[in-house]
């Protein structure tokens, strides 16, 4: 039996969407069979993200109204990894279109024969918030250090907790540690104290996730992008909780560059 | 291309100082913070009322109050947020009128055990001790 991990944010454009196509490139990489779920009816992206938006025939809304014979037929293959598939969302619909009842069938019937399935929630706080958490075993709040993105974390903290949602996580997206030792921006530890959670992960700010959503392929398969590796180290914690928690992967600067160029053979193992 | 790295490589290098007025770090911390307290009471109207609840209780025990006439808010200033709690009181009780478990005896105490009531944790604690229960059985 698998588990179901609910990528949530509250406010938009922090990067759940990433967030999920990265997680789960990961963790089929480490070799964990995988579902992503785009729950974002009438607003779809995690198939573009993932370079899979030419493969589309059914979609989330096609299987909850019984169009296709099994949710495997709308399953799409993931060009990389034969163990990871996406769900796509409908574009037409409206969210209202499926029921959280609905969800959390499915959601069931996927983890009897997948180690993860991972949601990808829409923003807000609505109906589509409300399918995307129903069939959902633990939830991965994503937040950016920036006022209007913690605030939008702890309201949906508060509803995930109303709804008995246990092992809630936190992923600080979009860290710019130069920033932080400026005095500039909230640190790790500020906006892990005002939210009250546990740490899943810290991803520092990196262009070459810009490129690698441009190219459809997610940055945790890039071995010089650093939000990749720390990607990566989610992907172990998730794995196996007991790894040692998140460190920020820092800006290596010019010397670490030359340094990386050097010794790029023998660094360049990635998750096991 | 190449420059920039070198330039951002040297400002490193030399440990340019950070300019007093550009820390905004800790405007944010404190704004956050007074703005979730505003955020999560009006989200939760039980909790206001389950604290006026046990606010009364408490206060009943040494005083006889008005619970119609009071009122109770939260209230924003620039830094923090403050309860404030106005109850008309009718009357103080006597000394010899006051529950056993106030008077302030190491003996008495000892005895007495506060009601289950008084002792029951908020809801949201309760919640967040059973979910560490629960993390530390997966552990």
């Amino acid at each position: 039996m698998g588990k179901v991990i609910v990528i949530t944010s509250g406010k938009g454009g922090v990067g759940k969407t990433t967030c999920t196509a990265n997680l789960g490139s990961g963790l089929a990489l480490a070799g964990k069979s995988v579902i992503l779920v785009d729950a974002d009816i009438g607003l779809r992206n995690l198939d573009l993200v993932m370079g899979l938006e030419n493969r589309i025939v059914f979609d989330l809304v096609d299987v909850v109204e019984g169009k296709c014979r099994s949710y495997r037929q709308a399953l799409i293959k993931d060009k990389r990894f034969d163990n990871l598939f996406m769900m796509p969302s409908a574009q037409s619909k409206d969210k209202d279109a499926v029921k959280p009842e609905q969800m959390r069938d499915l959601c069931q019937e996927m983890k009897e024969s997948f180690d993860f399935v991972l949601v990808d929630c829409p923003a807000g706080i609505e109906m589509g918030f409300k399918n995307a958490i129903a069939g959902a075993d633990e939830a991965i709040v994503v937040t950016n250090p920036e006022v209007s993105a913690v605030r939008d974390a702890d309201r949906i903290v508060g509803l995930l907790e109303a709804n008995e949602m246990s092992g809630i996580k936190l992923i600080l997206n979009r860290v710019k540690a130069d920033m932080v030792r400026r005095g500039q921006m909230l640190s790790v530890q500020d906006v892990q104290e005002i939210l009250n959670l546990d740490l899943l992960g810290m991803i520092p700010e990196d262009e070459r996730i810009i490129h690698a959503s441009n190219r459809g392929e997610p940055a945790v398969l890039d071995r010089n992008s650093r939000a990749g590796e720390a990607y990566r180290q989610v992907v172990r914690c998730l794995i196996d909780p007991s790894t040692p928690g998140p460190s920020l992967v820092e800006d290596p600067g010019l010397m670490g560059k030359l340094r990386r160029f050097f010794t790029v053979g023998l660094g360049s193992q990635v998750a096991q | 291309m190449d420059f920039l790295m070198k330039f951002t490589f040297l400002q490193r290098l030399f440990g340019r100082q950070p300019v007093e007025q550009d820390q905004s770090r800790a405007a944010a911390r404190d704004r956050l913070q007074v703005a979730l307290v505003g955020d999560r009471s009006s989200v939760a109207p039980r909790l206001m009322e389950s604290v006026r609840r046990d606010l009364i209780e408490v206060l009943n025990r040494y005083m006889e109050i008005d619970v119609q006439l009071m009122t109770m808010d939260l209230k924003k200033e620039d830094q923090a947020v403050s309860l404030a709690a106005v109850v008309p009181v009718r009357r103080i009780r006597r000394q010899a009128s006051l529950p056993t478990e106030c008077l302030e005896s190491e003996e008495m105490s000892l005895e007495t055990t506060p009601s289950e009531e008084a002792r029951r944790p908020h809801p949201r604690k309760l919640k967040r001790e059973r979910k560490r229960r629960r993390r530390s059985l997966e552990v």
